[in-house]
Protein backbone atom coordinates (compact mmCIF):
# COMPACT_ATOMS: atom_id res chain seq x y z
CA UNK A 1 0.00 0.00 0.00
CA UNK A 2 1.52 3.30 -1.09
CA UNK A 3 0.29 6.66 0.18
CA UNK A 4 -0.69 8.78 -2.84
CA UNK A 5 -1.57 12.43 -2.35
CA UNK A 6 -3.40 14.23 -5.14
CA UNK A 7 -5.79 17.22 -5.25
CA UNK A 8 -8.75 14.90 -5.98
CA UNK A 9 -7.68 12.65 -3.12
CA UNK A 10 -7.48 15.55 -0.68
CA UNK A 11 -10.92 16.90 -1.72
CA UNK A 12 -12.47 13.42 -1.48
CA UNK A 13 -10.70 12.85 1.85
CA UNK A 14 -12.06 16.10 3.31
CA UNK A 15 -15.62 15.36 2.11
CA UNK A 16 -15.55 11.81 3.49
CA UNK A 17 -14.08 13.05 6.77
CA UNK A 18 -16.90 15.60 7.14
CA UNK A 19 -19.56 12.92 6.61
CA UNK A 20 -17.73 10.48 8.89
CA UNK A 21 -17.39 12.99 11.74
CA UNK A 22 -20.97 14.14 11.25
CA UNK A 23 -22.20 10.54 11.57
CA UNK A 24 -20.11 9.92 14.70
CA UNK A 25 -21.24 13.20 16.31
CA UNK A 26 -24.91 12.44 15.60
CA UNK A 27 -24.49 9.05 17.28
CA UNK A 28 -22.70 10.55 20.32
CA UNK A 29 -25.41 13.24 20.66
CA UNK A 30 -28.00 10.43 20.49
CA UNK A 31 -29.91 12.31 17.83
CA UNK A 32 -33.22 10.96 16.54
CA UNK A 33 -33.08 7.85 14.31
CA UNK A 34 -29.44 7.12 15.17
CA UNK A 35 -28.45 3.52 15.71
CA UNK A 36 -25.29 1.45 16.03
CA UNK A 37 -26.04 -0.09 12.62
CA UNK A 38 -26.25 3.38 11.05
CA UNK A 39 -22.96 4.35 12.66
CA UNK A 40 -21.30 1.17 11.38
CA UNK A 41 -22.64 1.74 7.86
CA UNK A 42 -21.43 5.37 7.90
CA UNK A 43 -18.01 4.31 9.16
CA UNK A 44 -17.61 1.55 6.56
CA UNK A 45 -18.80 3.65 3.59
CA UNK A 46 -17.15 7.01 4.36
CA UNK A 47 -14.16 5.37 6.06
CA UNK A 48 -13.70 3.30 2.91
CA UNK A 49 -13.91 6.41 0.70
CA UNK A 50 -11.39 8.18 3.00
CA UNK A 51 -8.95 5.26 2.87
CA UNK A 52 -9.29 4.84 -0.91
CA UNK A 53 -8.76 8.55 -1.50
CA UNK A 54 -5.25 8.33 0.00
CA UNK A 55 -4.47 4.68 -0.85
CA UNK A 56 -6.03 4.14 -4.30
CA UNK A 57 -3.91 1.01 -4.81
CA UNK A 58 -6.19 -0.83 -2.37
CA UNK A 59 -8.88 -0.95 -5.10
CA UNK A 60 -6.42 -2.70 -7.42
CA UNK A 61 -5.41 -5.21 -4.69
CA UNK A 62 -9.10 -5.98 -3.92
CA UNK A 63 -9.81 -6.38 -7.62
CA UNK A 64 -6.99 -8.92 -8.06
CA UNK A 65 -7.94 -10.81 -4.87
CA UNK A 66 -11.57 -11.02 -6.05
CA UNK A 67 -10.36 -12.49 -9.32
CA UNK A 68 -11.55 -9.53 -11.39
CA UNK A 69 -8.06 -8.60 -12.52
CA UNK A 70 -8.19 -5.43 -14.61
CA UNK A 71 -12.00 -5.55 -14.97
CA UNK A 72 -12.71 -3.39 -11.91
CA UNK A 73 -13.66 -0.42 -14.09
CA UNK A 74 -16.34 -2.50 -15.78
CA UNK A 75 -17.73 -3.44 -12.36
CA UNK A 76 -17.77 0.21 -11.26
CA UNK A 77 -19.53 1.17 -14.50
CA UNK A 78 -22.09 -1.57 -13.92
CA UNK A 79 -22.57 -0.23 -10.39
CA UNK A 80 -23.37 3.20 -11.81
CA UNK A 81 -25.87 1.74 -14.25
CA UNK A 82 -27.61 -0.23 -11.48
CA UNK A 83 -27.66 2.86 -9.25
CA UNK A 84 -29.17 4.90 -12.06
CA UNK A 85 -31.88 2.30 -12.63
CA UNK A 86 -32.70 2.17 -8.91
CA UNK A 87 -32.94 5.99 -8.74
CA UNK A 88 -35.17 6.02 -11.83
CA UNK A 89 -37.42 3.34 -10.32
CA UNK A 90 -37.61 5.23 -7.01
CA UNK A 91 -38.45 8.50 -8.77
CA UNK A 92 -41.20 6.67 -10.61
CA UNK A 93 -42.62 5.32 -7.35
CA UNK A 94 -42.43 8.77 -5.71
CA UNK A 95 -44.19 10.31 -8.70
CA UNK A 96 -46.97 7.73 -8.41
CA UNK A 97 -47.34 8.43 -4.69
CA UNK A 98 -47.42 12.18 -5.35
CA UNK A 99 -50.15 11.61 -7.90
CA UNK A 100 -52.15 9.54 -5.38
CA UNK A 101 -51.78 12.26 -2.73
CA UNK A 102 -53.08 14.84 -5.21
CA UNK A 103 -56.03 12.59 -6.01
CA UNK A 104 -56.92 12.27 -2.31
CA UNK A 105 -56.60 16.06 -1.78
CA UNK A 106 -58.67 16.70 -4.93
CA UNK A 107 -61.44 14.31 -3.86
CA UNK A 108 -61.52 15.98 -0.45
CA UNK A 109 -61.84 19.40 -2.12
CA UNK A 110 -64.56 18.29 -4.52
CA UNK A 111 -66.53 16.32 -1.92
CA UNK A 112 -68.68 19.29 -0.87
CA UNK A 113 -69.28 20.37 -4.45
CA UNK A 114 -70.40 16.84 -5.34
CA UNK A 115 -72.85 16.84 -2.42
CA UNK A 116 -74.29 20.24 -3.42
CA UNK A 117 -74.77 18.93 -6.95
CA UNK A 118 -76.59 15.81 -5.68
CA UNK B 1 -74.02 31.67 -8.06
CA UNK B 2 -74.03 29.95 -11.44
CA UNK B 3 -75.70 31.76 -14.29
CA UNK B 4 -77.87 29.81 -16.68
CA UNK B 5 -76.99 30.51 -20.26
CA UNK B 6 -77.06 28.39 -23.38
CA UNK B 7 -73.48 27.34 -22.90
CA UNK B 8 -71.94 27.00 -19.50
CA UNK B 9 -68.55 28.67 -19.68
CA UNK B 10 -66.31 28.26 -16.67
CA UNK B 11 -63.11 30.19 -16.02
CA UNK B 12 -60.63 28.40 -13.76
CA UNK B 13 -58.09 30.47 -11.85
CA UNK B 14 -55.41 28.45 -10.03
CA UNK B 15 -53.85 30.54 -7.27
CA UNK B 16 -50.92 29.99 -4.95
CA UNK B 17 -50.12 32.85 -2.58
CA UNK B 18 -51.82 35.41 -4.82
CA UNK B 19 -53.55 37.37 -2.03
CA UNK B 20 -52.22 40.67 -3.44
CA UNK B 21 -53.77 40.28 -6.87
CA UNK B 22 -56.47 37.60 -6.79
CA UNK B 23 -59.31 40.06 -6.24
CA UNK B 24 -58.25 42.29 -9.15
CA UNK B 25 -57.70 39.30 -11.45
CA UNK B 26 -61.15 37.92 -10.64
CA UNK B 27 -62.84 41.30 -11.06
CA UNK B 28 -61.17 41.71 -14.44
CA UNK B 29 -62.53 38.33 -15.55
CA UNK B 30 -65.98 39.29 -14.26
CA UNK B 31 -65.78 42.65 -16.06
CA UNK B 32 -64.98 40.82 -19.28
CA UNK B 33 -68.40 39.18 -18.93
CA UNK B 34 -67.71 35.80 -17.36
CA UNK B 35 -69.71 34.92 -14.29
CA UNK B 36 -68.82 31.28 -13.69
CA UNK B 37 -65.45 31.56 -12.07
CA UNK B 38 -63.73 28.86 -10.04
CA UNK B 39 -60.74 29.92 -7.98
CA UNK B 40 -58.64 26.97 -6.82
CA UNK B 41 -56.36 27.93 -3.96
CA UNK B 42 -53.40 25.57 -4.16
CA UNK B 43 -52.72 25.35 -0.42
CA UNK B 44 -51.64 28.99 -0.09
CA UNK B 45 -49.93 30.09 3.11
CA UNK B 46 -51.23 33.67 2.79
CA UNK B 47 -54.89 34.76 2.90
CA UNK B 48 -55.67 34.03 -0.77
CA UNK B 49 -58.53 31.73 0.25
CA UNK B 50 -60.22 34.20 2.63
CA UNK B 51 -60.01 36.96 0.00
CA UNK B 52 -61.39 34.61 -2.68
CA UNK B 53 -64.29 33.64 -0.44
CA UNK B 54 -65.27 37.30 -0.07
CA UNK B 55 -65.57 37.84 -3.83
CA UNK B 56 -69.29 37.65 -4.64
CA UNK B 57 -70.59 35.18 -7.21
CA UNK B 58 -67.60 32.91 -7.58
CA UNK B 59 -66.81 29.37 -6.50
CA UNK B 60 -63.83 29.17 -4.20
CA UNK B 61 -62.09 25.85 -3.66
CA UNK B 62 -59.02 25.09 -1.59
CA UNK B 63 -56.56 22.22 -1.76
CA UNK B 64 -55.60 21.47 1.85
CA UNK B 65 -51.90 21.19 0.92
CA UNK B 66 -49.88 22.65 -1.94
CA UNK B 67 -49.97 20.19 -4.85
CA UNK B 68 -48.83 22.34 -7.74
CA UNK B 69 -50.34 24.35 -10.55
CA UNK B 70 -51.29 21.26 -12.57
CA UNK B 71 -53.15 19.70 -9.64
CA UNK B 72 -55.00 22.96 -9.01
CA UNK B 73 -56.03 23.35 -12.65
CA UNK B 74 -57.16 19.73 -12.82
CA UNK B 75 -59.23 20.22 -9.65
CA UNK B 76 -60.85 23.27 -11.24
CA UNK B 77 -61.63 21.33 -14.41
CA UNK B 78 -63.10 18.44 -12.41
CA UNK B 79 -65.26 20.95 -10.51
CA UNK B 80 -66.41 22.47 -13.79
CA UNK B 81 -67.31 19.00 -15.06
CA UNK B 82 -69.42 18.40 -11.94
CA UNK B 83 -71.19 21.70 -12.70
CA UNK B 84 -71.90 20.61 -16.31
CA UNK B 85 -69.48 22.97 -18.01
CA UNK B 86 -69.56 23.11 -21.80
CA UNK B 87 -66.41 25.16 -22.18
CA UNK B 88 -63.58 25.60 -19.70
CA UNK B 89 -61.01 28.39 -19.80
CA UNK B 90 -57.89 28.31 -17.61
CA UNK B 91 -56.11 31.54 -16.79
CA UNK B 92 -53.16 32.25 -14.49
CA UNK B 93 -53.85 33.79 -11.09
CA UNK B 94 -51.05 36.37 -11.17
CA UNK B 95 -52.76 38.68 -13.65
CA UNK B 96 -50.34 38.17 -16.53
CA UNK B 97 -53.15 37.21 -18.93
CA UNK B 98 -55.74 39.56 -20.32
CA UNK B 99 -59.29 38.15 -19.92
CA UNK B 100 -60.32 40.07 -23.06
CA UNK B 101 -58.52 37.31 -25.02
CA UNK B 102 -61.08 34.76 -23.75
CA UNK B 103 -63.63 36.00 -26.31
CA UNK B 104 -61.38 34.97 -29.22
CA UNK B 105 -60.80 31.59 -27.61
CA UNK B 106 -64.51 30.92 -27.19
CA UNK B 107 -65.21 31.85 -30.80
CA UNK B 108 -62.64 29.29 -31.93
CA UNK B 109 -64.08 26.59 -29.66
CA UNK B 110 -67.54 27.32 -31.07
CA UNK B 111 -66.09 26.94 -34.58
CA UNK B 112 -65.26 23.30 -33.78
CA UNK B 113 -61.84 23.35 -32.16
CA UNK B 114 -61.43 21.16 -29.09
CA UNK B 115 -58.57 23.09 -27.53
CA UNK B 116 -57.40 26.68 -27.99
CA UNK B 117 -53.87 27.32 -26.76
CA UNK B 118 -52.91 30.85 -25.88
CA UNK B 119 -49.38 31.51 -27.08
CA UNK B 120 -47.19 34.27 -25.74
CA UNK B 121 -44.67 33.71 -28.50
CA UNK B 122 -47.13 34.14 -31.36
CA UNK B 123 -47.67 37.69 -30.18
CA UNK B 124 -45.51 39.92 -32.40
CA UNK B 125 -44.97 42.25 -29.47
CA UNK B 126 -44.55 40.26 -26.24
CA UNK B 127 -44.00 43.31 -24.05
CA UNK B 128 -41.74 42.79 -21.08
CA UNK B 129 -41.13 39.07 -21.64
CA UNK B 130 -37.57 38.50 -20.42
CA UNK B 131 -35.10 37.04 -22.93
CA UNK B 132 -34.26 34.11 -20.63
CA UNK B 133 -37.95 33.27 -20.50
CA UNK B 134 -38.21 33.28 -24.29
CA UNK B 135 -35.16 30.97 -24.55
CA UNK B 136 -36.50 28.70 -21.78
CA UNK B 137 -39.84 28.59 -23.54
CA UNK B 138 -38.26 27.47 -26.83
CA UNK B 139 -36.36 24.78 -24.91
CA UNK B 140 -39.61 23.68 -23.23
CA UNK B 141 -41.30 23.50 -26.62
CA UNK B 142 -38.46 21.38 -27.97
CA UNK B 143 -38.63 18.99 -24.97
CA UNK B 144 -42.41 18.73 -25.28
CA UNK B 145 -42.07 17.91 -28.98
CA UNK B 146 -39.26 15.40 -28.35
CA UNK B 147 -41.04 13.63 -25.47
CA UNK B 148 -44.71 13.99 -26.39
CA UNK B 149 -44.49 14.36 -30.15
CA UNK B 150 -46.45 17.55 -30.86
CA UNK B 151 -44.93 20.91 -31.79
CA UNK B 152 -46.55 23.98 -30.28
CA UNK B 153 -45.18 27.50 -29.93
CA UNK B 154 -45.92 27.89 -26.20
CA UNK B 155 -46.07 24.56 -24.39
CA UNK B 156 -45.94 26.25 -20.96
CA UNK B 157 -48.84 28.64 -21.40
CA UNK B 158 -51.54 28.40 -18.75
CA UNK B 159 -54.09 30.38 -20.78
CA UNK B 160 -56.17 27.80 -22.63
CA UNK B 161 -59.73 26.94 -23.54
CA UNK B 162 -61.22 23.46 -23.75
CA UNK B 163 -64.42 22.11 -25.24
CA UNK B 164 -66.60 19.61 -23.37
CA UNK B 165 -65.15 16.82 -25.52
CA UNK B 166 -61.61 17.88 -24.59
CA UNK B 167 -62.21 18.07 -20.83
CA UNK B 168 -63.76 14.62 -20.92
CA UNK B 169 -60.89 13.08 -22.90
CA UNK B 170 -57.85 14.82 -21.43
CA UNK B 171 -56.54 12.70 -18.58
CA UNK B 172 -53.44 14.11 -16.91
CA UNK B 173 -51.42 12.59 -14.08
CA UNK B 174 -48.78 15.20 -13.34
CA UNK B 175 -49.23 17.93 -10.75
CA UNK B 176 -46.79 20.74 -11.28
CA UNK B 177 -45.44 22.73 -14.22
CA UNK B 178 -45.13 19.59 -16.38
CA UNK B 179 -48.94 19.57 -16.48
CA UNK B 180 -49.03 22.14 -19.30
CA UNK B 181 -46.85 19.91 -21.48
CA UNK B 182 -48.81 16.80 -20.54
CA UNK B 183 -51.93 18.44 -21.92
CA UNK B 184 -50.10 18.73 -25.25
CA UNK B 185 -49.45 14.96 -25.13
CA UNK B 186 -53.15 14.34 -24.45
CA UNK B 187 -54.10 16.54 -27.42
CA UNK B 188 -51.84 14.43 -29.65
CA UNK B 189 -52.93 11.07 -28.24
CA UNK B 190 -56.64 11.85 -28.40
CA UNK B 191 -56.28 13.49 -31.84
CA UNK B 192 -58.05 16.62 -30.63
CA UNK B 193 -58.46 19.61 -32.94
CA UNK B 194 -56.37 22.41 -31.54
CA UNK B 195 -55.38 25.89 -32.57
CA UNK B 196 -52.92 28.39 -31.18
CA UNK B 197 -53.68 32.08 -30.92
CA UNK B 198 -51.51 35.00 -29.87
CA UNK B 199 -52.33 36.31 -26.41
CA UNK B 200 -51.42 39.47 -24.61
CA UNK B 201 -49.05 38.91 -21.74
CA UNK B 202 -48.46 41.45 -19.00
CA UNK B 203 -45.28 40.91 -17.04
CA UNK B 204 -45.48 43.10 -13.99
CA UNK B 205 -42.91 43.50 -11.23
CA UNK B 206 -45.26 41.38 -9.13
CA UNK B 207 -45.46 38.45 -11.54
CA UNK B 208 -41.72 38.56 -12.28
CA UNK B 209 -40.78 38.73 -8.62
CA UNK B 210 -43.01 35.94 -7.38
CA UNK B 211 -41.29 33.03 -5.70
CA UNK B 212 -41.83 29.43 -6.78
CA UNK B 213 -41.98 30.40 -10.45
CA UNK B 214 -40.26 28.37 -13.12
CA UNK B 215 -36.50 28.62 -12.75
CA UNK B 216 -33.54 26.51 -13.84
CA UNK B 217 -33.97 23.99 -11.02
CA UNK B 218 -37.74 23.72 -11.50
CA UNK B 219 -37.10 23.41 -15.24
CA UNK B 220 -34.75 20.45 -14.69
CA UNK B 221 -37.26 18.82 -12.32
CA UNK B 222 -40.04 19.35 -14.87
CA UNK B 223 -37.95 17.73 -17.60
CA UNK B 224 -37.22 14.66 -15.42
CA UNK B 225 -40.90 14.33 -14.52
CA UNK B 226 -41.88 14.63 -18.17
CA UNK B 227 -39.50 11.77 -19.04
CA UNK B 228 -40.85 9.63 -16.18
CA UNK B 229 -44.46 10.31 -17.16
CA UNK B 230 -44.01 8.82 -20.66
Amino acid sequence: MILQISIYGIILGIISMIFLLNGILKFIRKEKNQSLFKLLATTIIWGGVFTLSFFPDIAHIISINLGLGENLNTLIFLGFVINFLIIFKLLNKIEKMESNISEIVRNETLYKLNNIKK
Amino acid sequence: MITNSEEQIFVIIPAFNEATVIQDVTKEVQSAGYKNIIIVDDGSTDNTQSIAQQIPGIISLKLSINRGKGAAVKTGIEAAKILDADIVVTIDGDGQHNPKDIKKMLELIKKGNDVVLGSRLLNPNPKGMPIWKIVANHFGNFCTWAIYGLWVTDSQSGFRAYSKKAINLINTKTDRYEYDSEVIREIAQNKLHYIEIPIEVRYTEYSKGKKNKMNLLNGAKTLIKMIISV
